[in-house]
């Protein structure tokens, strides 16, 4: 029963995945053939926005995150990451401090490429 | 003649009560719960700079009911006091988000809404608004514990032709957002709530190099609702080349017969859980292919009852390059679906890609709206 019931998951699994590669087969078709306006491309955009924007390691870096985790983190490089808590926060601030005679620093998040930023100083 | 003045401007102050009190009675704020309090979350999905994308709430009928009889004919959102300060530092004032508004009444359920838009729609579909919402200059700090709906502080959509309320259907409000062109980055969020339910994990081993953060991989309890988007995310090895995501039904024997853990490579990596669905993610390096990187994955899970409370279980395996190809393995992780039903009454369904016919579903999460009826 538990056997089933787990093959039973994965199934359902596979079954959402190609549900999800056949509903984006089909969103051209969508896009010509509804009443509804569309846009017909597709604004590559990342969640990540930082103030000043180039970013400069002289300067304290304003971060807001746009997406939709609980929790994000930011990696200094050759830091240790930290894990912000985003829920009621739209950013946080990275001290100019922590970029001395570093050479970037990497935001995460899931969401594959909308979710990373690397800022490379 | 001067008594006369004064009892015509008493009719018509009681007139002007009158009409207040007639007019209050037709506005509500969704969720219900968030009347008086700020939402628990924030969300900058409607308006910013160049984004676009296509939003839609379903609103149970439960939360309709003070509006039987009447129209919608206007909707706000609210600033969000809390902690978004950040969001607003960039508005200098004009800025705007072109958006095409459509409603419908529909059967489609807040608890359960179809990850395809359409599905969430009734058969009568009405465009609400068409043309660009301006969003006010807003104070980025803010003491209060709670901003109000006035027009000097609350994104304001004027329904173009008012909505009659259907008594016992389900509102689905589907926002389509186009990218606004203000000439520099800025965002207006605005106030959000959303009852979180969150499933539960239990890390399984380790990852196979010495990863700056352990557990090297993780997932965001708060997906493991059926329905949902199960998010994990992965440090990646030094010269990682390609990454993937394994997802079981075991941590004992993998495609049924085989004993685990089974050792890939050395030292200790380790095959932790059965690799029955194999699946591609993107990795990133950080700086340079030496450091360790990171990668994520997205997976969408069916609304099935069956699910609540079920359990799997996750893995990463990486293709390592150095001066031979090699295999490298994260830890595991045990997975259980959160047994609870959404409860909210709104859920929303969400995509970057407005050209997609289906989009993200967040079971129990809704902006902090004011629908006003006549």
């Amino acid at each position: 029963m538990l056997m089933s019931r787990r093959k039973m998951i994965l199934t359902a699994l596979c079954g959402a995945v190609a549900l999800l590669g056949a509903t984006a087969a089909r969103s051209a078709y969508v896009a010509s053939s509804s009443s509804m306006p569309r846009l017909l491309s597709v604004v590559t955009d990342n969640d990540w926005g930082v103030i000043p924007d180039p970013p400069t390691a002289d300067q304290d870096l304003t971060v807001i995150y746009r997406g939709d985790d609980e929790w994000v983190e930011y990696e200094v490089e050759g830091e240790k990451p930290v894990r912000v808590d985003v829920r009621e926060k739209s950013g946080f601030v990275i001290p100019r401090k922590d970029f001395k005679g570093k050479a970037g620093v990497m935001l995460k998040a899931s969401g594959a490429e909308r979710g990373v930023r690397v800022i490379r100083f | 003649m001067h008594s006369n003045a004064s009892f015509l401007l008493i009719v018509l102050g009681l007139a002007n009560c009158f009409v207040g009190v007639v007019r209050s009675q037709g506005v509500i704020v969704v969720p219900g719960s968030c009347a008086a309090r700020e939402g628990n979350r924030h969300m900058t999905v409607y308006f910013a700079e160049q984004r676009v994308r296509r939003v839609q709430v379903v609103i149970d009928a439960v939360q309709l009911q003070s509006l039987k009889g009447t129209r919608l004919t206007q909707l706000r959102f609210r600033k969000d006091t809390k902690g978004a300060e950040h969001g607003y530092l960039r508005i200098r004032g004009g800025e705007g988000t072109p958006m095409v508004v459509n409603a419908s009444f529909t059967d489609a359920k807040a608890a359960s809404p179809s990850p395809i838009f359409r599905d969430n729609h009734g058969s009568h579909v009405v465009e609400v608004f068409r043309g660009t919402v301006t969003l006010p200059k807003v104070a980025t700090e803010d003491d209060r514990a709670v901003a109000s709906f006035d027009s000097s502080e609350a994104p304001t959509i004027q329904f173009t032709q008012p909505l009659p309320i259907v008594a016992g259907k389900n509102l689905c409000l589907d926002f389509e957002t186009y990218p606004a062109s203000a000439g520099h980055s800025w965002e207006w969020p605005i106030d959000a709530e959303t009852q979180r339910v969150a499933g539960t994990s239990q890390v399984i081993g380790q990852a196979c190099w010495p990863a700056k953060e352990t557990p090297a991989t993780v997932v965001m309890e708060s997906s493991l609702r059926p329905g949902m988007h199960i998010r994990t995310t992965s440090r990646t090895p030094p010269h990682t080349v390609a990454a993937f995501l394994m997802y079981g039904w075991s941590d004992r024997l993998a495609f049924g017969h085989i004993p685990l853990p089974l050792t890939l490579a050395a030292p200790n990596c380790q095959l932790l859980v059965s690799p029955d669905i194999l699946v591609p993610t993107v990795h990133f390096n950080f700086l340079h292919a030496g450091n360790e990187g990171h990668t994520s994955q997205v997976v969408p899970t069916p609304q099935m009852a069956s699910l609540h409370g079920a359990s799997m279980y996750m893995q990463y395996l990486f293709l390592v390059q150095r001066s031979s190809p090699s295999l490298a393995t994260g830890n595991g992780l045990a997975v259980t679906f959160a047994k609870q039903v959404p409860s909210l009454g709104v859920s929303l369904v969400a995509t970057t890609n407005t050209t997609s016919s289906s989009g993200r579903v967040f079971l129990d999460f809704s902006p902090v709206m004011q629908l006003e009826a006549k």
